[in-house]
């Protein structure tokens, strides 16, 4: 047998899964079974029906149509091109006819690969394994944490390593105006400037401005506020000596380290990095852990703190690093979007807060009138990754009628401020001006319930397109009880009007999932190609609202966001439980490849190119489109849509 | 212990060569379907042009049968050199004392008679191949190879007809490209004949839409253009 040969067959094989999982020594002992053959256009690979052989295929050059036959009637299942395995009934279930008809479309050369090469390795390799039951099964469920080794977002994604370790690696910002005294300080005294200071620390000098010693808050605590040494003491009896030093331009894991080892949370930096030259700085375990960035707590502190747009907008350029940082890493997008919105809600809780200063600084004094800032659309869903535009809505207590005036201008001021500087941390303002300091949408209580009304009892597309973003609400700032007499009331105006829901399941149709990936193009049910893929009108929309009329329909409140919908409709409907977890799980795909294909282009991610995504990624967003299809087979039949088309 | 080529030593016919002259014995039946021939693709590679005086670096082949090449029946043999020249090692990237594991001239013969048996013999340019093996049969003392031969030049040129102009570069390069056939690492025997086999493959397609049925048609393709 010629290795050459058999070398290039593991070649090409090695490159695709789920050959990729296999071992080199394994995947060469297959190689050298497989038998290459060449077909052309049109010729039938196998028929639906049809006894397997003891083998399957993968398509080496070419491509090559899947149709499922019912009733002389050709539905196109999948096309398969360069890498793709099909066939793969026989490995899957033993003496089980074909269920699809294989056909080439592009003169084809395949490999054919013997079952019993095979069998053994699937149960064996877990990536193999889990390829095989994702690709055959119709499921998405546990998408990728099976993948301990390979992770599958990582494969060509260099542009995320670039900068992933960039906090452990980047030289270290000092603070170089270190708060110092002498050893002759008194105790007393200390405390005093660093209360003045503001900090925690105080570095210990000699006259020529070497650090000799350090007391942090903790001495002041553990020794004197204890009784142990009196305040008027000299500052010597307490301090801890010798201090830890460093030089200027280390890294920030270099200090992390020391500090570890040291157990401290302080270093001098020093000129020449001993304790014998002149102290240019110190490094807390504060400092370092806000450059690393991996600690949303620190941000959402920070926000907390911020005096201007200015500081809230590079908190939130740092909490995008973060969610690369998460992205990389496969954090659970539940947990993702939670930390984000949380980061998102706060910064937009301080742009509030700095925003009523402001007006109060200017004579105008917030009224004594309850009100609520609400986030919509994605913000209100806390699935918000990507900064993407901004929708938000005001809400307050019903009033007098000669108040209205006066209050109402106030809260759009405010809407003003706010929506200015969240546009300035960048979050766009979106193109149908849904925003708080729109006056149609910073209305009083009744006005609110009297526009869903209009919404609900003569839905059109407009009406329904407002819906899709205005019941997505979430209070952010404010009375939380006014947005929830909303949503009481939108409950009640829905039950006596079912047949919103339908215009809302309908709208939730207008766009089906497309069937699946062929080289660059997305291959539509019609067997046309498209070479740019929308994953929020394709895939996103047809999850969150299907999510939302499903949970209307089942008067479930109080949950916002897509993935917790489906959750939470698995639970009260166990009948659909499976397509649930999967529409969960495929919703969850989605926003993942949405924020990477966004930090990957710095935009909203919404497009892209199929070409763009390897085999593994493309077989998992392919796999995504079948539950969607499914779920709106499921509204159609519920909402009984077919007149309607 | 299968030393049967005594070279030079004797008059000696090899065993190996009997058994396959025998092969020969029954006459060939050509009137067959395409699917049902048996075809060896071949690729010689030598340490030069001149079949008469150059030598044999290594043979590369796959079987294709019923329009299947199965990698577990390919062929790959790397000759011990004597003689070895090594000005033309870049070209062929063999070298005398490469990874390959390398058998001598005599057992690099007798496997590859053995192998292709009567197959009809398939490359590209392959009068070259035919005639350096026959050049090294004989000095083992065994005749020319018996084996019908089809050239995948000769085949392309014969389905392009009109459109082929006299001149065109017929290279396994520039056909690869035009069949769209992956090309890894050229100029190894063994990689060649893959290639030039999945080429016969596609030519043949072609040739069968316009009436070439036959093993018989197939190799009159190649008579009516000699």
């Amino acid at each position: 047998m010629s290795n050459t040969i058999t070398h290039r067959i593991y070649d090409f094989l090695k490159e695709h899964p789920p050959f990729n999982f296999i071992s080199k020594n394994e995947l060469h002992k297959i190689a050298g079974q497989v038998s290459v053959i060449y077909l052309e256009n049109g010729k039938v690979i196998f028929q639906q029906g049809e006894n397997p052989p003891e083998y399957f295929y993968v398509v080496r050059d070419g491509a090559v149509q899947l149709y499922n036959e019912f009733k002389a009637e050709k539905v196109l299942i999948d096309v398969c091109d360069e890498g793709d395995i099909f066939g793969i009934r026989p490995l899957v279930s033993k003496d089980q006819p074909y269920t699809l008809t294989a056909v080439v479309l592009e003169e084809a050369l395949i490999y054919k690969i013997p079952t019993s090469s095979f069998t053994k390795i699937m149960h064996s390799n877990k990536g193999v394994e889990h390829y095989f039951s994702s690709s055959f099964a119709a499921g998405v469920r546990n998408p990728y944490a099976k993948f301990s080794k390979q992770r599958i977002f990582d494969q060509e994604d260099d542009y995320l390593r670039e900068d992933f370790n960039l906090s452990e690696v980047q030289t270290i910002q000092i603070n170089n105006n270190p708060v110092t005294c002498s050893v002759k300080t008194k105790i007393q005294e200390a405390a005093i400037i660093m209360r003045k200071h503001k900090v925690g620390s105080i570095i210990v000098v000699d006259e020529r401005f070497h650090p000799i010693g350090i007391i942090t808050d903790r001495d002041l605590r553990n020794k004197v506020v204890t009784g142990d040494t009196c305040v008027t003491c000299e500052i010597e009896d307490i301090m801890s000596s010798p201090v830890i030093t460093s030089r200027d331009e280390v890294t920030a894991a270099d200090l992390q380290l020391v500090m570890i080892k040291n157990n401290i949370h302080h270093i001098c930096i020093t000129q020449d990095g001993t304790n014998k030259s002149k102290l240019i700085g110190i490094v807390s375990e504060h400092d370092i852990l806000v450059l690393h960035g991996n600690n949303p707590s620190v941000f959402i502190r920070e926000s907390k703190r911020a005096k201007d747009a200015d500081k809230l907008k590079q908190i939130r350029y740092r909490a995008e690093r973060l969610l690369k940082k998460y992205l990389k890493q496969e954090v659970s997008i539940s947990y993702i979007s939670r930390i984000m919105t949380e980061i998102n809600n706060t910064i937009n809780r301080r742009a509030i807060e700095i925003v009523i200063a402001d007006l109060l600084s200017k004579g105008k004094e917030i009224l004594n009138v309850k009100w609520c800032w609400l986030a919509l659309g994605s913000q209100g869903r806390e699935e918000q990754l990507l900064r993407s535009d901004q929708d938000n809505a005001l809400v307050f207590a019903d009033v007098d009628e000669q108040e209205y005036d006066g209050i109402k201008e106030y809260f759009l001021l405010l809407a003003d401020g706010v929506n200015k500087i969240l546009t300035e941390c960048g979050f766009d303002f979106c193109p149908a001006n849904v925003i708080a300091r729109n006056p149609k949408w910073c209305l009083s209580l009744s006005q609110w319930k009297e526009q869903f009304d209009k919404w609900i009892y003569t839905p059109g597309a407009k009406e329904v397109m407002y819906s899709t973003i205005f019941f997505d609400f979430n209070p952010v700032y404010g009375d939380f009880e006014l947005p929830e007499k909303m949503s009481e009331h939108i409950f009640s105006s829905i039950k006596n009007q079912q047949s919103f829901l339908s215009f809302l399941a309908r709208n939730a149709l207008e766009n089906p999932p497309p069937l699946s990936f062929f080289r660059g193009f997305m291959v539509e049910h019609t067997g046309e190609h498209k070479d740019q893929f929308d994953i929020k009108a394709r895939a996103m929309m047809p999850l969150v609202d299907g999510a939302r009329v499903l949970v209307l329909a089942a008067k479930i409140k109080g949950i916002n966001s897509t993935i917790k919908r489906y959750d939470k409709l698995a639970e009260v409907e166990p009948e659909n439980k499976e397509l649930y977890e999967q529409l969960s799980d495929a919703y969850e795909i989605v926003m993942r490849f949405r924020a990477m294909q966004g930090l990957k282009h710095k935009n909203n991610g919404r497009y892209f190119r199929p070409e763009e995504l390897n085999k593994m990624q493309r077989l998992m967003l392919r796999n995504c489109f079948r539950p969607i299809k499914e779920l709106q087979t499921i509204l159609t039949v519920r909402f009984n849509l077919k007149m309607f088309r | 212990m299968f030393n049967l080529f005594k070279q030079n030593s004797s008059n000696e016919i090899p065993d190996c060569w009997n058994k396959y002259l025998k092969i020969f014995n029954e006459k060939q039946n050509l009137n067959i379907p395409i699917s049902d021939a048996k075809f060896v693709v071949l690729d010689v590679e030598s340490n030069g042009l001149d079949a008469k005086k150059d030598k044999i670096l290594s043979i590369g082949a796959v079987k294709i049968i019923n329009n299947q090449i199965d990698v577990s029946n390919s062929f790959e043999l790397f000759i011990d050199q004597s003689e070895f020249n090594p000005e033309n090692v870049p070209i062929h990237g063999i070298l005398k004392n490469g990874n390959n594991i390398k058998v001598s001239e005599q057992e690099a013969l007798k496997k590859l008679v053995e192998y292709l048996e009567d197959y009809i013999i398939v490359g590209h340019s392959i009068v070259f191949d035919i005639s350096i093996i026959n050049q090294t049969l004989k000095r083992y003392n065994c005749g020319k190879l018996l084996n019908k031969s089809l050239d995948t030049i000769n085949l392309y040129q014969r389905l392009k007809g009109a459109d082929y102009k006299f001149g065109d570069s017929t290279s396994l390069d520039k056909l690869s490209d035009e069949f769209k056939i992956s090309q890894s690492d050229r100029h190894n025997a063994a990689g060649d004949a893959l290639i030039t086999g999945i080429l016969f493959l596609k030519i043949v397609t072609r040739l069968k839409q316009r009436g070439v049925n036959t093993l018989n048609d197939l190799l009159r393709v190649k008579k009516t253009l000699l």
